[in-house]
């Protein structure tokens, strides 16, 4: 007996050890995910709604209904840099313009589309089928499954115009003009569907196809959305499909036209009489065919890295912008050519690039400054500040008044001497005007060139501060080349990324995702597609902070 | 740099319900003759005093060069010199272009965001204080070729953070004004069973919005709500005119100087799509559709080429030629010349037409104002008034101040002779009207 309760009792006791050491062990876990629950919330992104931008409007309405919107709805500028930002908001003209458009959509689509959409509009329009038709679309439109409410508002809405127009069609197009309207449309949110601190699925679907598809969620992303498959790894698949769509290209050009803020390629094509320089439309067609298409070429390629985004020396070229490259192509066709990597490589040395970031009349006629501030904002996310308490007016003038024979000088002569004028202002241009000398073998046409007015173009520099170290250069090949190896650009790259992906443009949200996100990008040589799948595939970029 | 949860907060304060100002604007708009205002912000300085100041006394003076085209409209003017926009406050990416155009019909620095080419309205402009006030209808419009939604172009604002963003695109500013009205359809009811049709349709979208308003707000929390408290107050505003079209006021008590041309067209020609602005600005004021209008000419540092003057064609207008005033003198002056010719057939237009009992300037203020002197200062900017406003001012004259005075206290004086006695606008709430205006 004694012997059977010493078993007893040791088996109770090893029972006993073995649960208390379990429960410190929970405990231990417990603690370690509070704490870093805790420890990480500080530096997790803020809920937030967005206002559509205009070109999101327009490709929301045209992907599920198959209508255009009028040009002249345009409701966003670039306040982050990007057009994405969180910080647009609804005002009077806007939602005027917004009511009116919306219910000219609604008409062109009940006039012409909806019936290749749903058979039983034509056939059998019953309440049934109307129900169904606004159902389905507004469940499209607020890029969710539709709650019992949402429902019984919508038919009520739509019971309510039916009966006073006496008009099924009318009912139905005055419902999804409202549905147009409605704040669910307008809005993105990235509230965590009401206080919880993850993005639901249907808003993860809308984070993601908004930012590489410039569009509302297509009905695969939607349907995973609904089930709840939207897993990490289904979101890195969906990216890459959407990346390889039509919509998913142009909007990864967008996103590069705005990170060089080189968007008035453009204007330059619909505005040719704003760009004087130029022979014709055709030839700023071509420039931005280039840049489009050399985007394409290396970012979806087999190339694929920031390096060799930003120096690999290739282009596009057609018989309209061949002589920018002294090129003899001949075709109407964009053909890719090799470049005198001597001379270019990268990105930053395309003709279209550099046309841009220059004078729009004068051929010859560069502009260091905003090539500089460029490198320095963009590249390397270092903030130039502005000319404050200074006349530039008068430096230039003064400048131009002083020095013989000013308008035949080089351009870095005359900024030169324009610099001459004051110490307040050689000792901000000093952080970057060198950047944009480096560049000035490239005219306003993006053309190679060796000599202004028969002066020689220097664009040697020495002892610039370049990432923490002083550097030297004597070309701008030498220059890119330091730029496409450098870390601090790369980390750039990501942040910018984020800013256009978060609609904001600092935090400690953004600084703590750019530098895992940098890590992961490192590991994969800085290739561009697999940074965007593992931002997507990241926990991190769903979960947010109430205010 | 400001938190975004304060300047949210902020914009939520500006925000003002509309509800209490209902009756007021009903109330006005009965008035047999409403007083008008019409703001014109324009965006080139000159390159120096003696090409825009006259010479001469208060009462005997002569017009310099670039204002001789208002020489037909001399009589009707005042000529304020010595006004200035205080430098104070933030001065974002931009020498002045920012926080001067931020600050032209405001008086309130402008207010920083994340982005230094960007800055955000620092308070609420003058044409939307009075409106507001008195419960009057606006139109905001921006004579420009293409829509860019930068501070730049945006100096009509509705409080902290909240720009009025103006319509580009003449099209959408006649659709605006005269979509849903047309003076003298009592007669056709076919034409306006079709009128109230539209807005009734128009009417019912804008009421579900505030039902979706309502129960979006309750699944969103803290600042965030705060969006929507600005998207309701546009819809609010949005809602009174849509009613006042309903009750058919502007069709039973049409002006005999309203008519209306056909639908502006949406040419971004500068000189084509000036005049089209000016023609629906026109119209929307003799025709009552409207009794504040604000026009900014351009934008802070505008690229305009001036192809259309003999001689000047330029890559930019600002970068060219404005930061180069002595050297391009010339060619500053002759465009400049033109932007104060383009006013001038606007007033001339208002002078020449009869209302009431006397014409439309009679009964119409106009507010011309630049955010800019000599490039880029901010001090003697242009400052002009047409108007006698209904017999409250003595025009033909050239007043210059003893002592600089910031613009607060021109933009009260113009609120006083529009009826509204504010104490003051902008950084300095009790800065007071301007001495020796009247």
């Amino acid at each position: 007996m004694g012997v059977g309760l010493i078993s007893f009792s040791s088996i109770w006791d090893s029972k006993l050890i073995t649960s208390i050491l379990v429960g410190l062990f929970c405990l231990s876990c417990a603690k370690k995910s509070a704490l870093r629950f805790s420890e990480e919330s500080p530096s997790l992104s803020e809920v937030q709604i967005r206002l559509l931008n205009a070109d999101e409007y327009k490709n929301s309405v045209h992907d599920i209904l198959n209508v255009e919107v009028s040009q002249s709805v345009r409701h966003s500028g670039i306040r982050t840099g990007y057009d994405t930002s969180a910080e647009n908001q609804m005002n009077e003209n806007l939602l005027d313009q917004l009511a009116t458009e919306g219910l000219r959509i609604a008409e062109d689509y009940f006039d012409q589309r909806v019936a290749s959409q749903f058979g039983c509009f034509e056939s059998n329009l019953t309440e049934t089928c109307a129900l169904e038709i606004i159902y389905k679309l507004g469940s499209q439109f607020f890029r969710r499954t539709l709650s019992n409410e949402m429902k019984s508002s919508l038919r009520v809405f739509y019971a309510r115009t039916s009966k006073e127009t006496q008009s099924v069609r009318n009912g139905l197009e005055l419902t999804l003009a409202s549905i147009l309207s409605s704040p669910y449309f307008l809005y993105r949110t990235e509230s965590g569907g009401g206080g919880n601190l993850q993005l639901d699925s249907f808003e993860r679907a809308s984070l993601l196809s908004f930012a590489l598809s410039g569009s509302t969620p297509d009905e695969s992303l939607l349907r995973d959305a609904e089930k709840g498959m939207l897993s990490n790894e289904r979101m890195i698949w969906h990216a890459r499909r959407l990346l390889n769509s039509e919509r998913g290209k142009a909007q990864l050009v967008k996103f590069f036209k705005q990170w060089l803020r080189v968007s008035d390629l453009d204007y330059m094509v619909t505005h040719l009489s704003d760009y004087p320089k130029f022979e014709s439309v055709e030839q700023a067609l071509s420039l931005r065919d280039e840049f489009e298409k050399f985007v394409l070429e290396i970012v979806m390629g087999n190339e694929g890295t920031l390096k060799g985004l930003l120096s690999e020396p290739i282009t596009f070229v057609n018989r309209w912008n061949a002589k920018f490259y002294n090129s003899d192509v001949n075709s109407n066709e964009m053909v890719k050519i090799h470049l005198d990597s001597s001379k270019r490589g990268g990105i930053l040395t395309l003709a279209s690039v550099m046309s841009v970031h220059s004078s729009r009349t004068d051929p010859s006629k560069d502009r260091p400054v905003v090539r500089g501030t460029l490198l320095k904002n963009q590249l390397f996310c270092e903030e130039v500040g502005s000319p404050s308490g200074i006349d530039t007016t008068r430096a230039s003038e003064e400048a131009a008044q002083k020095v013989s024979d000013f308008e035949l000088l080089s351009v870095r002569e005359q900024f030169e001497a324009m610099m001459q004028q004051g110490q307040k202002c050689l000792s901000c241009h000093q952080i970057f005007m060198p950047l944009g000398y480096a560049l000035g073998n490239f005219n306003a046409l993006g053309a190679y060139v060796t000599e202004r007015n028969g002066r020689v173009i220097d664009t040697s520099i020495s002892n610039f501060k370049l990432d923490g170290k002083a550097v030297s250069y004597q070309s701008p090949i030498e220059l890119l080349e330091d730029i496409s190896n450098s870390e601090r650009v790369s980390l750039c790259f990501v942040k910018q990324f984020l800013k256009y992906v978060t609609g904001r443009s600092a935090g400690r949200d953004i600084d703590e995702m750019t530098t895992k996100f940098h890590l992961e990008f490192k590991k994969n040589n800085f290739n561009i597609v697999e940074l965007f799948e593992t931002v997507f595939g990241s926990e991190m970029v769903y979960q947010r902070r109430r205010q | 740099m400001m938190k975004r949860r304060e300047f949210i907060f902020r914009s939520a304060q500006a925000s003002i319900l509309l509800s209490p100002i209902l009756s007021i604007r009903m109330a006005h708009a009965q008035k047999a003759q409403t007083k008008r205002l019409f703001c014109f912000v324009i965006c080139s300085g000159y390159p120096d005093e003696e090409s825009f100041f006259p010479t001469g006394s208060e009462t005997d003076f002569k017009l310099s060069t670039i204002l001789q085209p208002l020489q037909s409209v001399k009589d009707q003017m005042i000529l304020i010199d010595g006004i200035d926009l205080k430098s104070t406050g933030p001065n974002p990416r931009g020498n002045n272009h920012l926080r001067s155009i931020g600050k032209v019909l405001t008086a309130k620095d402008v207010l920083e965001v994340d982005d230094e080419n960007y800055a955000d309205s620092g308070g609420i402009s003058i044409d939307q204080l009075i409106a507001r006030n008195l419960g009057l209808e606006t139109l905001e419009v921006a004579v420009e070729d293409r829509f860019r939604n930068s501070i730049r172009e945006q100096p009509f604002s509705l409080g902290p953070r909240q720009f009025k963003a103006p319509l580009v695109y003449p099209e959408q500013a006649w659709d605006k004004m005269f979509e849903s009205f047309k003076p003298g359809v009592g007669t056709d009811k076919v034409a306006e069973e079709n009128r109230l049709l539209k807005l009734r349709q128009k009417k019912s979208i804008l009421d579900s919005i505030v039902e979706d308003l309502n129960r979006f707000r309750r699944e969103l929390v803290g600042a965030e709500r705060l969006k929507l408290d600005i998207h309701e107050d546009s819809l609010r505003r949005a809602e009174i005119s849509v009613q006042a079209d309903l009750d058919k006021r502007n069709v039973s008590g049409t002006p005999a100087a309203c008519s209306i041309g056909s639908r502006a067209s949406n040419d971004a020609f500068i000189p084509t799509r000036g005049k089209a602005h000016f023609d629906v600005m026109f119209s929307a004021l003799a025709c009552n559709r409207i009794q504040i209008g604000s026009m900014i000419w351009g934008f802070s540092g505008y690229h305009w080429r001036y192809e259309w003057l003999p001689d000047i064609e330029v890559s930019s207008i600002h970068d060219d030629v404005h930061h180069f005033p002595n050297v391009q003198r010339d060619k500053y002056i002759r465009s400049a010349q033109w932007d104060w010719a383009q006013l001038a057939d606007f007033v001339r237009r208002l002078k020449e037409t009869p209302d009431g009992s006397g014409t439309l300037l009679d009964n119409t203020l106009v507010l011309a104002i630049g955010h800019f002197g000599i490039h880029h200062k901010m001090e003697r900017i242009p400052a002009i008034l047409f108007g006698s406003a209904q017999g409250q001012l003595r025009t033909n004259r050239y007043v210059k101040l003893n002592e600089r005075q910031e613009n607060g206290r021109l933009l009260t004086s113009v609120a006083h002779l529009m009826g509204n006695n504010i104490a003051g606008i902008g950084d300095d709430l009790a800065c007071g009207p301007l001495p020796h205006i009247r």
